[in-house]
């Protein structure tokens, strides 16, 4: 029966390898052009997808396609790019430390520009009520009355 | 040539030094490592066309008078280093290499493109500045009277 065992074992095995085997094919692989517009070309100061006819860009392109062709993931080559040309070769800024601001600072700016907004309209709608509201009829006081009243006999009002 | 920048470094003023990675990979190297001696940097990259026009000049005038109290130093800028090292075997060329990738070291000695070449003194002082290819007769002329040298 030991022998028999094995064999299943073995079948198992080959079971589970075989299922695994399409997921790691189904990854999906990167792309020149789903690089190309994430990444700067540093002398001509422009991404890489806009910069069609430059020296160092067509270098940069076959330095990309070369890493593709080994099986390299986007992130990789990214990495890759950066530890060639530095930070700033990328046109996306990280998601992390320092570069992080340029994601947080345009977001937090629009909030306060919308809470600013918003504060101020509540105000404006306020004012424009208490602006159209009739005076209090009591709003007079007893000598003043009197004298409006007087001043209107003057004038035959 | 490609254009960057808008200053120049003056005759007379310190040349930058810092450390950079070596071309090759074998660790870094800096401009002051040659102190005392006459050193020719010469910034490059591969995908630049003049730069290769100017590489063979170089290398010849390295093989003349390399050793001597002085060396061409090779500046790769903003360029790959599989890029860099084959245009280094290409051209055969066997003076000393630093790797400028993110141009840092281009925009410390404000080049107005590449290649350019400045001739540092001993003490480490610009003596000439060539923006542009040198060729055989510049560095004939201008530089081997600098260095105290003759072919």
């Amino acid at each position: 029966m030991r022998p028999r065992r094995a064999l299943a074992a073995v079948a198992v095995v080959a079971a589970c390898a075989a299922l695994a085997a399409p997921a790691v094919a189904q990854e999906p692989r990167t792309s020149l052009p789903d690089i190309e517009d994430e990444v700067m070309c540093p002398v001509c100061g422009v991404s890489l997808e806009l910069a069609t006819e430059a020296p160092q860009a067509e270098q940069m392109r076959e330095f990309i396609r070369d890493r593709i062709d080994d099986g390299q993931s986007k992130e990789e080559i990214k990495d890759a790019l950066v530890a060639e040309f530095g930070g700033e070769v990328l046109a996306i800024p990280d998601d992390e430390g320092f570069d992080l601001a340029a994601w947080l600072v345009p977001g937090a700016a629009i909030v306060l520009a919308g809470g600013a907004i918003f504060v101020g309209l509540r105000r404006w709608r306020r004012a424009g009520r208490r602006g159209a509201e009739p005076p209090a009829e009591d709003s007079l006081s007893q000598d003043e009355a009197e004298r409006l009243d007087s001043d209107l006999a003057r004038y035959e009002l | 040539m490609t254009t960057k920048g808008s200053d120049a470094l003056a005759v007379g003023e310190p040349v930058p030094d810092p450390e950079l990675p070596r071309l090759d990979g074998s660790g870094s190297g800096s401009l002051a490592d040659y102190r005392g001696d006459w050193v020719l940097v010469n910034v490059w990259a591969s995908w630049c066309g003049p730069c290769e026009d100017e590489s063979p000049a170089l290398q010849a005038f390295h093989e003349r008078h390399g050793g001597d109290g002085f060396t061409v130093l090779g500046v790769d800028t903003e360029d790959t280093t599989e890029a860099g090292l084959e245009f280094v075997g290409k051209f055969e060329l066997t003076y000393p290499q630093l790797h400028d990738g993110p141009g840092e070291y281009r925009d410390e000695l404000e080049t107005t493109g590449v290649p350019e070449s400045f001739l540092v003194d001993p003490e480490g002082e610009l003596a000439l500045h060539r923006p542009g290819p040198v060729t055989q007769d510049y560095l004939r002329e201008e530089v081997e009277p600098l260095i105290g040298a003759s072919s």
